[in-house]
Order: structure tokens, then sequence, then C-alpha cells
């Protein structure tokens, strides 16, 4: 069966009034969950999994793509409307999307979150059928050196997203990597800076201290001025839509967003969070109103969600092509599928193409019944903006806490999220922009993982970094990075605009 | 809402200067702890070796960085902090210690009483409604919250002394 054939045929069994119930079905109640602060798409997945048990398996399988992308619209929605991520890869959306919402922009950020989900999702669901198993043989010819030398770089690279002190980057990127040291050392099961602690045995978990330097902090913020969340005393149709000049800003950096997030999305590890935020360095590195960036830009709404959504497809690519998931959300939906009797990898495409083709149909469908979904909804979500300022304070508070709690039940990651969050305003009045930090808990384990299986493998041999071409040619990014702003701040120029972070 | 007074607060430079020190005591402390465990070789690196090559140095040179910036002035103390006044603060400490008797409170008092305590307190805050509208609003989303996790979405909510 050819690719075209096998769409074709995909969208037979997608498009029964029985999977398109399921579809919208998934969609909404992945919305609603992922909304939630800390419920982000692996939990919500996991919530909603025995949902899907009693469906048949191609229904199933549209429902939980359905969930998923479901829950990420729903993590941005709380971020543009009250500041609170949904999950990590949320947080560059966060800061254009919450300001535009307090100019009155929520509807517009919303709708645009929407449409370049929808867009990235569409493409990389094309991409994938074009070119999953050339790409799936590419990605397997990576090893640990290419991904020490992308996660360093996009380390590097992406915790300088907005000028200021460098300094004050170099202190809070460390602190970001100190905290993913603590707990028990996934290679030699060494217990590293827990003090005996149990607790800490476990490690710094990402959620509660994204909820508290996110969550607790802005409540925090709003308390200390008796004020501050966006609120809108009526809501015109007119104001939920983008302008026209909206959306001629947000097509390219929908497409550039797209492009890198399928291709980060072959790579193992955090790729949402990582083609989130190197979306959001490009556009600022490209755009024509670069001042913007941090007050309510929209390509910085546009591009991440795109390359968030797009990452999701490129993620897909191994899963299906070789049965390998490359992260949590990719590994559910592996465990689903298996619960569902399909079990993706070389041979599902001969042995099962009605299965393989109704999965990368169920993606798109899932993917349609996201937007058909919230777009006519946006003004549902702005209309929160019109609660009573404490009732919405009351809702935010409540619901990080208990999205906390429900984590891993456990009363630790809410003295975490606590601490976080007094930090994370002491933090923010100093100036010091927090998503590095975050950055560096994401991708810190990741780093020192393929750093030490880099030694491994070559047998202490160092040079391994620099004799593999594409470890190589990262390094040699890397350093340019790092190189060319020095020598253009001697020159008095500066590579990256001014504007600070949240 | 009360009037606001000046504003209190330790200023930029001082904070600054403390993030700094505060930075390098614990870059020191952490390169410490982190030499007490095995370094291993090279061919087999240990768990002291990412904390000891790369996170360590990074925070110490950073915070030393900071400081001296500071001490010299450049750009790091300019501009006030903006904190917020006597009645903010007042605001903010009520907020935090509501949400820290939630986190250590809630094994033993259970969800209802813990996050009825912290809607209390968030709208006496924000200054919402008399008080008897903000108790009973405070029981109806605390067991709203609690229909919504524990039994919609099956994320068990701890129950207090009295099975509530």
């Amino acid at each position: 069966m050819g690719s075209l054939e096998g769409v074709w045929f995909g969208l037979q069994v997608a498009f029964t009034a029985t999977n398109l119930l399921a579809a919208l079905g998934g969609a909404l109640l992945g919305t609603m969950v992922g909304v939630l602060p800390g419920l982000g798409p692996v939990g919500a997945m996991a919530l909603l999994l025995p949902v899907t048990l009693t469906l048949g398996p191609d229904t199933a399988v549209i429902m939980l793509a359905g969930i998923y992308y479901g829950s990420q619209y729903g993590g941005s929605t709380t971020s543009i409307l009250v500041h609170i991520p949904g999950e990590a890869a949320s947080i560059v959306t966060m800061r254009d999307g919450y300001a535009m919402a307090k100019k009155g922009q929520a509807g517009p950020a919303l709708a645009i979150a929407a449409v370049g989900s929808f867009v990235a999702g569409t493409v990389g669901i094309v991409g994938l059928v074009a070119a999953a198993p050339t790409l799936a043989d590419f990605a397997l010819r990576l090893g640990p050196p290419e991904y020490f030398a992308i996660a360093l770089v996009g380390l590097i690279a992406l915790s300088r997203l907005s000028a200021g002190s460098v300094w004050k980057g170099l202190v809070i990127l460390a602190g970001g990597l100190l905290l993913a040291t603590v707990g028990t050392d996934s290679v030699s099961g060494t217990s590293r800076f827990t003090a005996g602690s149990i607790k800490l045995a476990g490690g710094i978990q990402l959620v509660p201290v994204v909820i508290g330097l996110f969550g607790l902090t802005e409540v925090l913020l709003v308390a200390e001025s008796s004020g501050g969340l966006p609120h809108l005393s009526s809501v015109a149709l007119r104001d939920l839509l983008p302008s026209r000049e909206q959306w001629s800003r947000s097509w390219a950096p929908i497409l550039r967003g797209t492009g890198l997030g399928f291709l980060i999305g072959l790579i193992p590890g955090p790729a949402n969070v990582i083609s989130s935020f190197a979306s959001y360095n490009v556009e600022q590195r490209v755009s024509k109103h670069p001042e913007e960036f941090g007050h309510g830009a929209i390509e910085g709404v546009a591009g991440p969600e795109a390359a968030n959504n797009a990452a999701t497809s490129g993620q897909m690519v191994p899963l299906l092509a070789l049965g390998i998931p490359f992260s949590a959300a990719s590994a559910l939906l592996l465990a689903a599928l298996v619960v569902q009797g399909v079990q993706p990898g070389p041979l599902l495409v001969d042995q099962n193409p009605e299965v393989f083709w109704g999965v990368i149909a169920s993606m798109f469908v899932g993917n349609l019944a996201l937007l058909v979904l919230n777009l006519p909804l946006v003004g549902v979500w702005v209309s929160m903006l019109r609660l009573p300022e404490g009732l919405l304070m009351v809702l935010i508070t409540v619901f990080v806490l208990v999205g906390t709690f429900t984590i891993r039940n456990s009363v630790f990651d809410l003295s975490v999220m606590v601490v976080a969050g007094v930090v994370g305003y002491v933090l923010r009045k100093l100036d010091f922009d927090l998503a590095p930090l975050v950055l560096a808990l994401v991708i810190g384990p990741f780093l020192e993982r393929t750093f030490r299986q880099s030694l491994f493998l070559s047998r202490g041999d160092l040079t391994v970094f620099v004799t593999r071409p594409v470890s190589a040619a990262l390094l040699g990014i890397l350093v340019l990075i790092l190189v060319v702003p020095m020598f253009l701040a001697r020159r008095g120029e500066s590579p990256v605009p001014e504007p600070k972070g949240p | 809402m009360t009037a606001d007074e000046g504003r209190r607060g330790p200023s930029r430079h001082a904070m600054n200067l403390t993030v700094a020190v505060l930075g390098t005591v614990g870059a020191l402390g952490y390169l410490w702890a982190a030499s007490t465990y095995d370094f291993g070789t090279l061919a087999q690196p240990g768990p002291s070796v990412f904390p000891l090559i790369a996170v360590g140095p990074l925070l110490l040179v950073g915070s030393v960085g900071l400081g001296v910036a500071t001490w010299r002035g450049r750009g790091e103390a300019s501009g006030e902090v903006g904190w917020p006044s006597v009645a903010g603060w007042s605001r903010m400490a009520a907020i935090t210690a509501a949400v820290t008797v939630y986190a250590w409170g809630l094994p033993f008092l259970g969800h209802i009483t813990a996050a009825s305590i912290v809607v209390l307190t968030v709208l006496k805050v924000m200054d919402l409604w008399s008080w008897g509208i903000r108790i009973i609003a405070a029981f109806a989303i605390a067991f709203l919250s609690y229909w919504l996790f524990a039994d919609l979405l099956g994320s068990p909510l701890p129950r207090g002394p009295f099975g509530v």
C-alpha cells in the first residue's frame, strides 16, 4: 500500500461518526484536564487512559490522540490567561501570551495558539508520512556524543532568551543544573546532595518547581499590589480573533516553528521544551519587532506553540517506525497502543497497514478536533477573565496546590512548590529570568547522562565529541554562539534584543 | 483596599550582593559535598564528575562575577527594586502562610479543611465579600475541588480526622 493510499484508507477509518465523536470527546477532556496546573499531557493521558480501554482499538487511539493534543492546548490556555504553565513547554508561550492577555489580547493569543498548533500538527503528520523510515534511520545513527552536543548547544543558546546580566544568567542556569543533580544518580545509584533525606532521594521534580516559580509567584505578585491579573469587563467578538496584522505576522513563525519542532522531535529527550525555547529564540532574532518580545509579541506565541506541536509529530517517527518512544508522552502512547493489541515497530506498516495508517489519521483527526472545538471556545476561556479578581485568585491558588499534590500524592512536592514560589518572587523582583532555570532542570539530567554514556562508549576518550562529525559541528556552533556576542559587544553591538523576561 | 504606604525593602545593591554571597557559599558547599562522591575514571565517570567540573564551577563563577559587578556598580545595582508596601508585604505573608499550612497540614487536616483555610485567607486578602459569604465560598470551593480531583479524576486527596 502506497503512502497516499494508506492515508486515504486511514482517513476512511477515522472519519466515522463514532471515531469523530471520540476525537471531539478526547480533545475536550484533554483540554479540560490540561488546564489544571500540574497535569500536562502525560498526566492527562494517564488519568484518562482507562476511559479508552472500553473502546475499540481505532476509536481508542483516536481518542488518545485527541486527549494528547487537547492537554497540550489546555496547558497553553492557562499559560496565556493566568501565567501558570500547564507544562514546561508552555513557559515560553507564557512570556508573550500573558503579556498579550494583560493588554486585552487574550483571544487572539489563544486563537493563534490553536491555529499554529493545528498547522504544525498537520504539516508534521505529512512529514511523518513522507519521511518516517528515512528519518528514523537517521535518528538511530546519532549516539550519546551527538545528543550531548545537542543538549549543550540547546542549554547555552536557549538560556539567553533575554538580554541582561550575563552573571545573573549564569547563576540561574547553574541553579537549575544544581537542582537537577539532587537525588539518586541514575547511572551509579548514588544518592547525591540529599543529606540523608529519603524524600530528596527521589530528586526535585520539575512540575512543582515550575508551578511554584510561575504559578505561586504570580499569586504573590498579584497579592503585593492587590491587583494585576488580566481583567476584562466585556468581550466583543472582534476582540477574540487576531487582526489581519497579527495573522500576517504569525504565518512565518508558525512555519519556522513547525520545521524546527519536527526536527527536534526526532531527538530523544525533552523535545517539546527544547523546540519551544528554540523557536522563541529564532523568532526573537529574526523579528522586525524584537523590542516587543516579552511584552506581547504575537510571534512569541505562534512560533513556540507550533514548534511544541510539531515536536509531537516528530516524536511519533521513532515510535511508529521503530517502536521506540523518545519521551514520556510517546511512551504512554506506546503503552496505550500495546494494550489495544497494536505493536508499533518496523513490521507494523507491512503486517498491519490499516492500524499504522489509522494511527496516522487519528493524529490528524485529533488535531482537527482540537481546532474545531477550541477555536469557538476561545470566548469561553477568555470569559474566565471576567470573574472577580479575588475569585480568580482563589481558584488559581487552590488549583495550584491541588494540582501539585496530585502529581505524586506528595506533601514534599507541595513544600518544594511553596519554596520555589517564594524564591521565584524574590528573583523576579531582582530581574532574574526564571526560564533558564527550568530549562536547566529539564536538560540537566539528559546532559549529564549523555556525557557519561559518551565516555563509557569511548572508554574515556574525550576526543569523541570532536571526532564525530555531527557532534563536532554542533560544538563548533556552540563556540560561535559564545564568541560572536563577545566580539559584537566589543564593537558596541548587541546580538540579542533588550527586552527583559517576565 | 487600604491605601498603600511607602515601599519597604532592601536596595538592589544589597540584594544582588546577598545573592552573590549566598551563591558563592552555596557553590563552595556544593563542590565540597560533590567531592565526597566517587569521581571514577575517565572511562567510567562517577557521580561527582558532572557536579565538580560543570555545575559547581558555573555557579561559583556566576556568583563571584555577580558580586564583583555589583560591587563595582556596573549596571547590576542600577534602579530600585519595586518592593511592595507594608500592606503588600502583609498580604503576601498571609497567602504564604496559608499555602504553607496547606502544604504541611494536608495529611492531618484533610483537603477540605486545609483548602477552606486557603480560600478564606485569599478572599480576605483580596477583600472580597463579607465573612459569611467567604465561609460559604471557602467550603464550596473546597468540596468542588475535592469532587473534581478525587471523584472525577480519581486522584485521591487526604481526608481529615472526621472523614472530611
